[in-house]
């Protein structure tokens, strides 16, 4: 009864109330797009970082990464591989070893940090060999089908494999740096297991491209055998291993797995391996919450007005249902009726409209290239593809409903305050 | 017109409720969109300050070509002329001499690629307020022959204060340059990059340890205030040679930073302009109800004969009354909030506050307080006030006494 009474006279005023609807449809619908967009670059950037920066877990030396010297390496290696592969949460180990080095070319010189890896088994773990193919030079220069695979290999090259000599793979930003070219020589130089200075030169084989302009530059690849003898350090010693796991939502259970395997070892996640990637995974959603509950407090505040107003308007109306015999509590369930439903018609279409345009676009991607070249350099692909998960979404609408609910008493409790006989005697 | 203006202010104070109801969507208008901009601004400007304190400074200049071949032969001559031509520049607060290149430095088995900087110890420490952040031992004097060095990089070498750390690089025109240095201080510097891996020395000491008797390779510079940073930059490019230098601002020098904050930005203003949104259909709403109530009282003004322009000036003066109104209310409202967090900034803690620990950021958000987004918010939200409130005036246009007396 009450509350189709409610609905009724929320259409009575048919203007003022698609007011309100429509400042809340647009709002929500405005803060889902924003978040969902926001929320799926800042998950591309998490998970491209994974896939090609940060391993989701490695096992170290607990002091290795103070200054990534080589006395506190991983021993005996393949026995640990051995131990880690019966992990069922683990499907891909690579043995690394990892050093600090100073990377030459005639002209000039950069501090890198160098990473030897067996290239079968680092496949399994990083998916950075999948982007020497994907390389601008490509689709700029768009060359004829028939000379691609020639192109490509003197463009970007190709990936390291066992049968190269010497081969080193290193990031776009880095060749641009240095000027050096698929096939350039590199002298670099490092501080072998003994703390001498040993050196080597190689012979860039492949230029990858991440849409993270300082791991590119930073970071180069070659075999680990190379670099194993460079440093003088045996077959079966590793700085690191690498892991890949079935199910990133697992990441915890499978640290704590490693972790108990190697009481001596410390195992990172790609969270503590990268705090800013961390970071962005953690404040994004935060940041997204505080900012929806600042759109809807504004809500709330139309809300609370537009009730205030209405009540205003309706003084001889309300008191004459009270002089009548209406009960307060009647009275004061049906404002709050009104409120609720006027805010939950608007909430119901704004999430359905922002959740509609976030599935529309999730698949295509916005392409923002065309105006946003910077955002390469902080780590950020330039194709977002909005998205929002459940969670978020049920948030938001609790969030609704609670700014209805919290917006209607005060309105319900001023028409309470109505003296009847006062009310019906104002014009 | 006086005679519209005492009307307007006469006839909003009639319904004294509802007129409060509409200053108050005018008041949580610009609250909100105070509120939420001072934290926006808050949080770039405490980024930047860092980032110019840390070491940088807003302004640098080089010998041209120095940025992207940073090498002793890109270095210059100081000279006191040089600085008076800087120092003239409006805004420039602050002029700090630099001589830094690469050298690996030495303590007993270990050795390790470092920084090493010639600094002037007093210039130095008012920028980068170093002597702050001294853990260990005492901050450089002008004539010492001692050196400081991150905390990160002594225990890597096993130095500690009073011990001799080796210095050898190439110097100035290719001279090979060794030396020894006593430890004076060890420093927590707040980026983990610079306290693995920077010395600093006292200037003459590093012009001689170079070969590069009066030479720099930077000066770094402070100016008042960020905002006056591009006329800075291009006044100062004007009073230098452009043959022989370059100026860089640290927008320049710190690319990723600038464009993470540029990012960070049209994020911040994309979700303003939402909140315009919707606290524009707020202020339309309450306008609109404003309007409509007072249709008869309206109409029979019409009817005896009022100018419908006149009636619409009354009403967009009372618009334009409300809309200050909520206005000054609204900027006096948000003034104790941002004042508070001002002075008492919400600190990160947890895996955020690290993330930003470990980019040399203290894990706080300070929120700004500065005259110029108070003004421009204010401005927006009026002129969001006054567009809400063409609809309901030109409503009015559209009156028509005998339907509209009946109702």
């Amino acid at each position: 009864m009450i509350p189709s009474i409610a609905w009724k006279n929320i259409w009575r005023n048919r203007t003022r109330s698609l007011v309100v609807i429509v400042a809340i449809a647009l709002g929500l619908f405005g803060g889902l797009f924003a978040s969902a967009f926001l929320l799926g670059m800042s998950e591309q950037r998490v998970s491209e970082g994974i896939r090609y920066e940060t391993p989701e877990l490695k096992v170290l030396h607990p002091r290795f990464k103070e200054n990534l010297e080589p006395h506190y390496s991983i021993t005996d290696a393949p026995d640990k591989e051995r131990a880690l592969a019966k992990l069922p949460l683990v499907v891909g180990i690579s043995p690394r070893v990892i050093t600090s080095a100073m990377v030459q070319t005639a002209t000039t010189s950069s501090g890198i940090t160098l990473y030897g890896v067996d290239p079968a088994k680092e496949k399994t773990v990083s998916m950075l060999y999948q982007t020497i193919w994907d390389s601008t030079a490509v689709r700029k220069n768009r060359p004829s089908v028939a000379n691609i695979a020639q192109f490509v290999e003197d463009s970007c090259g190709v990936y390291l494999s066992d049968d190269q000599h010497i081969p080193i793979v290193i990031g776009e930003k880095l060749a641009h740096k240095l000027k050096v070219k698929v096939r350039s020589k590199l002298v670099i130089t490092m501080q072998d297991y003994n703390g001498t200075l040993t050196g080597g030169a190689f012979r860039v084989v492949g230029i990858f491209r991440t849409s993270n302009t300082q791991f590119e530059e930073n970071n180069a690849f070659v075999l680990r055998s190379d670099l194993s003898s460079l440093m003088v350090l045996p077959d079966s010693t590793v700085s690191e291993l690498a892991l890949r796991l079935t199910n990133e939502k697992q990441l915890n259970v499978a640290a704590q797995q490693v972790r108990s395997l190697f009481p001596g070892l410390k195992v990172y996640t790609w969270r503590d391996s990268d705090p800013l990637l961390g970071m962005i995974d953690g404040m994004m959603l935060i940041s997204l919450i505080s900012f929806m509950v600042i759109i809807l407090l504004a809500l709330g505040f139309v809300i609370v007005n537009t009730m205030l107003m209405v009540i205003l308007e309706r003084v001889r109306e309300l008191g004459m249902l009270m002089a009548v015999g209406m009960s307060k509590g009647r009275v004061f369930s049906m404002i709050m009726f009104e409120t609720v439903l006027l805010t939950l018609t608007g909430g119901v279409v704004g999430i359905a409209l922002g959740y509609g345009t976030v599935l529309l676009t999730s698949h295509s991607g916005i392409d923002l290239s065309s105006f946003s070249q910077g955002l390469r350099a902080i780590g950020y692909s330039p194709v977002v593809y909005p998205h929002i998960d459940i969670f978020f979404l049920l948030l938001v609408t609790a969030l609704v409903l609670t700014t209805g609910l919290v917006a209607s008493i005060f309105p319900a409790i001023r028409a309470l305050k109505l003296k009847p006989v006062e009310a019906l005697r104002q014009d | 017109m006086k005679q519209i203006v005492t009307l307007a202010w006469r006839n909003i104070w009639r319904n004294k409720r509802r007129t409060l109801i509409t200053i108050g969507s005018v008041f949580f208008a610009i609250l909100l969109a105070l509120v939420m901009r001072s934290m926006q601004i808050g949080s770039y400007s405490h980024m930047i300050d860092n980032v110019v304190h840390s070491y940088t400074g807003h302004l640098q200049v080089h010998a041209k070509g120095y940025w992207d071949d940073k090498t002793l032969d890109n270095s210059f001559a100081a000279s006191d002329s040089l600085v008076h031509t800087i120092a003239s520049v409006p805004g420039i607060s602050l002029i700090v001499p630099r001589l830094e290149s690469f050298a690996l430095a030495s303590f007993d088995a270990k050795t390790k690629g470092v920084m090493v900087v010639g600094v002037d110890p007093l210039l130095e420490n008012k920028l980068t307020n170093l002597s702050h952040h001294v853990v260990k031992g005492s901050w450089l004097t002008p004539s010492d022959s001692g050196a400081a060095l991150g905390e990160t990089l002594a225990k890597y070498l096993g130095v500690n204060v009073g011990d001799t750390l080796v210095l050898i690089s190439v110097g100035y025109q290719g001279a090979s340059s060794a030396n020894v240095f006593p430890v004076k201080a060890i420093l927590k510097l707040a980026a983990p990059e610079m306290d693995n891996s920077f010395v600093f020395i006292p200037l003459i000491q590093a012009q001689g340890f170079y070969s590069a008797p009066g030479r720099l390779t930077s000066y770094a510079m402070l100016i008042d205030n960020n905002r006056e940073l591009s006329e800075a930059a291009t006044t100062l490019k004007h009073q230098l040679n452009s043959q022989k230098y370059e100026v860089m601002t640290w927008e320049q020098l710190m690319v990723q930073l600038m464009q993470q904050i540029k990012a960070d930005n049209v994020q911040g203003l994309f979700m303003l302009a939402i909140l315009y949104m919707v606290v524009g259909f707020g202020i339309f709403g309450t306008l609109l109800m404003m309007i409509s109530e007072r249709r008869r009282e309206l109409a029979v003004m019409v009817a005896v004969g009022m100018k419908k322009t006149k009636l619409a000036m009354i009403i967009a003066s009372e618009v334009m009354f409300i809309t200050l109104i909520g206005l000054v209310a609204g900027v006096i409202g948000a003034l104790p909030i941002i004042l508070y967090y001002y002075h008492h900034p919400i600190w990160f803690t947890g895996q955020t506050a690290e993330a930003m620990r470990s980019m040399g950021f203290d894990p706080i958000m300070p929120f700004a307080l500065q005259g110029d987004f108070f003004v421009a918010q204010s401005i927006v939200i009026f002129v969001i006030a006054l567009v809400a409130a063409l609809y309901p005036i030109f409503s009015i246009f559209r009156i028509i006494p005998s339907k509209d007396l009946r109702r």
